[in-house]
């Protein structure tokens, strides 16, 4: 039995094991065309877990690494598309609330996950943590579940049907199921324009706070993360420049993931 | 050094390798794409922190980034680009 996701340009063929499926079950269809299809196995032996990745072998010693060779498998693979057919990869989330687009950036750490999470509470379309790929003023997520961290701003009040499986780290990480998380079925991922960016920061304050930020802090925000998976970096501040200047740019001071969510939903 | 300001009201296009910004005197200024990034980030904040920046988007060690930044902002100031 196997698992087939598509994850954008490409389709990933899963054996039907909990070990795998739970790392990378993104309950998800997207409008983009396969270019390219992988098949993931996981077996176990004597000698410890072995992944295949298109029958190739790579010998695994628990769980992280048994995820880390599968993430690695895809996400290398849809970013190698992305980047073939000219988009860039910028780190952040995104969710579609009150027929707008919004794209979340911030820090590792910050609290995107639990305040995206938050969003979904509240109505929004949740489409990712993690990275959002944009080109020509269009925006599309990395369609894989979330990650929330235990220590970051915390797993405590997630629904435990969201929870497909928790990573042993240090500081263990809750993998979401992105469909549990929007209560749908299936979740689906389109291109579509920004019409918002919000720059997430911690803050002392008591009151979320929401101020206007300029193109040059959006570069310093998003243009550093998305370096390494942007070789032309000439292209890369352009994309991020365009991208500032296309839709509005606001800095939201963040306290609960709750009463965040709700002060990026009543931005004008 | 004061840190670097763009001149408003300059009239810019962006090109596919980089920006070019028109002086009242009707002068068209190409930058290229590092200096496009310090052009946008001269919004006066420090050169240092511009630097920062440089460095950090264009995989620079730190001390090279900031003579590349501080030679820039130096020609754009003699261009009219930012005070």
């Amino acid at each position: 039995m196997t698992v087939i996701l598509d994850y954008l340009w490409l389709e990933v063929e899963l054996d039907d094991d909990p070990r795998l499926v739970s790392l990378l079950q993104n309950s998800s269809t997207s409008s983009l065309p396969i270019r390219e299809r992988v098949t993931i196995g996981v077996a176990s032996g004597p000698d410890g877990d072995t992944v295949d990745i298109d029958g190739d072998p790579h010998p695994a010693s628990g769980t992280i690494e048994i995820a880390e060779i599968a993430y690695g498998a895809v996400h290398d693979r849809v970013a190698r598309w992305a980047r073939d057919e000219g988009w860039s990869r910028i780190h952040a989330g995104l969710a579609d609330a009150g027929g707008r687009r919004i794209m979340i950036a911030g820090p590792s750490g910050v609290g995107k996950t639990t305040t995206i999470v938050a969003l979904a509470d509240q109505g929004a379309t949740v489409l990712g943590d993690e990275a959002v790929l944009v080109r020509d003023g269009q925006s599309i997520a990395l369609p894989r579940p979330l990650h929330a961290k235990h220590g970051g701003a915390g797993i405590n009040g997630l629904r435990q049907e969201t929870i497909l499986t928790t990573l042993p780290y240090d500081d263990p990480i809750a993998i979401l199921d992105p469909a549990a998380i929007n209560r749908v079925a299936r979740l689906e991922h389109r291109p579509a324009p920004l019409d918002l960016i919000v720059l997430l920061e911690r803050s002392d304050g008591d009151q979320p706070r929401v101020v206007p930020a300029s193109t040059a802090e959006a570069i310093v925000a998003l243009a550093p993360d998305a370096g390494p998976f942007t070789p032309d970096r000439v292209q890369l501040v352009r994309t991020v420049i365009e991208l500032a200047e296309s839709a509005p740019v606001v800095r939201l001071l963040m306290t609960t993931p709750a009463e965040t969510a709700r002060a990026l939903l009543e931005i004008p | 050094m004061t840190n670097p300001t763009r001149i408003a009201g300059l009239p810019t296009r962006r090109v596919s390798d980089g920006e070019i910004v028109t002086t009242p005197d009707g002068t068209t200024h190409y930058l290229n794409g590092m200096a496009a990034l310090i052009y946008e980030l001269a919004d006066g904040r420090a050169v240092d922190s511009i630097a920062t920046s440089v460095a950090t988007i264009f995989d620079l060690e730190d001390e090279h980034a900031l003579q590349l930044t501080v030679a820039a902002v130096d020609e754009m100031r003699a261009k009219g680009l930012v005070s």
